[in-house]
């Protein structure tokens, strides 16, 4: 893979909690305007991975790196100092939305655009006619327009969502991670909100990096997986690669075809959530090939 | 009725921990041996005031009937206690603001936070008619002593529970301004603020209802307003007229704490 045009480089992270290991020597590369869907169980070490990305928590000090834009985020478990420039131009998309549900939607998606404006202005909460038009055309983008006014709390969970993919869209950001941003969501909520992500990636050229819990909306959507087990990449490749067996490795005995297990109740009904997972998959392969 | 009775003696009553009962034993014992060792210190004489009841009944009846001649200057006066308290209620709640953030664990780091809470202490811990008589020592005699006994008294009050206000909230918005690049002062003033304000309006509301009354006591140690004429009138023996000073200000506070009460309503 040619370094050089990589927009996120990311070289043997490691990341160890108190005891225990969430990633361990961690490396890959991405592309701009790639669409890369981060699948593993919970645990798996997803989240940690994104937050290193935008450098809201550091990594072990283990000659590891990651470079955004070719610049550094972190080298070696100290963040770069200069990181608020380069988070300017990472969107962060979270599972709890992370707006503050007593300002209105507007000044929420306003945030955004604080870094590029200058520090008296900012404190003072004055907004240039530009900066309110820019994101007014961000709201519309995400068909919410009509709420920019309202307390973002009085919205429901997916327009809340759709709200902060706005927040992202104003900071002009080259990438958008986002982190389990549907899994605090209904199904028609959550399709909403994955089609808007991929309508920024295929229109903007942004680079999208996903983590989902739900392999169906990865299949769905992401043109590259990375699976992470126990905090490794078990798997790093397009979706139609993806087989059955690799699933029940990246998911582990929670994933059981056969519908029973020792452990009880629970166990057989999160397997028969896998089940219809599998089901949805084998359907999804049978259409990509279709289509090829 | 055999039945009945079998299903009573199958029925355990859980026992209590038995660590739990002597503390509950060791907890009555300790709070009146507390109770016996103050006893003499504070001179507890129970008998006496039934005793001399005769006394402050007479002392009593001096009160009635209350005399309103003066009562222009009298209110006047409780206007200028009004005007202590908001002054000073005011630059507490101003000052607050910066004093109560550095006091709070989840935006200021441990070296700053610490000297910053110890003074916020001091302030808290000194009564505010101490500081009124440092005051009119320093400033000379009169309603503006009252306001900077007031103002640092509450600043000690207002900024812990400012502080306490921001340590509650919900972290997560505050990440989110984090990750679009925005400075720390910037995730304090959209992350942080408009989750505190309705409580910290209604601290203040309620400092401002405590700040009357109190501005109503440092009066007598000179700090102006109506109980520097309340304590006037008592050490001149003229009851009746601190009787009409009473009156006035128990309405005006009865007042002041509905009308703060409602709005305290509107902001939670």
């Amino acid at each position: 893979m040619e370094q050089n045009n990589s927009i996120l480089e990311i070289n043997n992270i490691n990341k160890t909690y108190k005891n225990s290991r969430a990633l361990s020597e961690v490396s890959f590369f991405v592309e701009k305007g790639e669409m890369v869907g981060l699948i593993g169980s919970s645990g798996s070490g997803k989240s940690t991975l994104l937050r290193l990305i935008s450098g809201l928590i550091k990594s072990d000090k283990s000659g590891s790196y990651i470079k955004v834009f070719q610049t550094f985020i972190q080298k070696n478990g100290t963040i770069n100092s200069g990181i608020r420039k380069i988070r300017a131009k990472i969107g962060f998309v979270f599972q709890k939305f992370n707006l503050v549900e007593r300002m209105s939607v507007i000044k929420n998606v306003l945030v955004g655009a604080l870094s590029r404006m200058p520090f008296w202005r900012s404190w003072l909460q004055i907004f240039t006619r530009s900066e309110k038009i820019l994101a007014m055309e961000a709201l519309q983008r995400v068909n919410i327009d009509k709420y920019a006014l309202q307390r973002s709390g009085t919205l429901s969970g997916g327009q809340q969502q759709r709200a902060a993919i706005a927040r992202a869209l104003v900071q002009k950001a080259e990438i958008i991670l986002a982190d389990e941003p549907i899994a605090s969501l209904d199904p028609e909520a959550s399709r909403k909100v994955m089609k808007i992500l991929s309508k920024i990636n295929r229109e903007d050229n942004t680079t999208v990096i996903i983590s989902l819990h739900q392999v169906e909306y990865a299949l769905d959507y992401c043109k590259r997986i990375i699976a992470l087990k126990e905090g490794k990449i078990i798997f790093d490749g397009a979706p139609e690669e993806l087989t059955v067996e690799m699933l029940h490795s990246i998911y582990g005995s929670e994933f059981n075809e056969t519908g029973t297990c020792d452990e009880g109740y629970e166990c057989i009904n999160i397997s028969r959530k896998k089940k219809t997972a599998i089901k949805n998959i084998k359907k999804d392969l049978t259409e990509v090939k279709a289509y090829i | 009725m055999a039945e009945i009775k079998n299903n009573i003696t199958e029925i355990k009553i859980p026992r209590r921990n038995i660590l739990a009962t002597i503390g509950y034993f060791v907890f009555w014992i300790l709070l009146f041996s507390i109770l016996a060792w103050a006893y003499t210190g504070a001179d507890i004489r129970f008998i006496e005031l039934f005793k001399y009841s005769n006394n402050i009944l007479i002392l009593m009846s001096g009160f009635f009937p209350p005399n309103f001649y003066d009562w222009q200057n009298y209110l006047s006066e409780m206007v200028v206690t009004i005007q202590i308290a908001v002054w000073g209620t005011f630059l507490a709640v101003v000052f607050s603001v910066p004093f109560g953030l550095l006091s709070s664990k989840n935006v200021t780091p441990e070296w700053l936070r610490q000297p910053v809470r110890r003074l916020m202490d001091i302030f808290r811990s000194v009564n505010e008619m101490i500081f009124a008589l440092l005051f009119v020592a320093s400033v000379g005699l009169g309603p503006f002593a009252g306001v900077l006994a007031l103002f640092i008294h509450t600043l000690g009050t207002l900024a812990k529970l400012f502080s306490e206000a921001v340590e509650a909230i919900d972290p997560h918005p505050m990440e989110g301004i984090k990750a679009t690049g925005a400075t720390h002062v910037e995730e304090i003033i959209y992350g942080v603020i408009p989750q505190v304000m309705p409580l910290w309006i209604s601290y203040s509301l309620y400092r401002f209802e405590a700040n009357v009354r109190s501005a109503t006591v440092i009066g007598m140690v000179g700090a102006g307003g109506i109980g520097l004429i309340l304590w006037d009138a008592v050490r001149s023996f003229e009851y009746s007229s601190a009787s009409a000073m009473l009156i006035i200000i128990i309405i005006t506070v009865i007042l002041l704490d509905l009308l703060s009460a409602k709005l305290r309503e509107l902001f939670t």
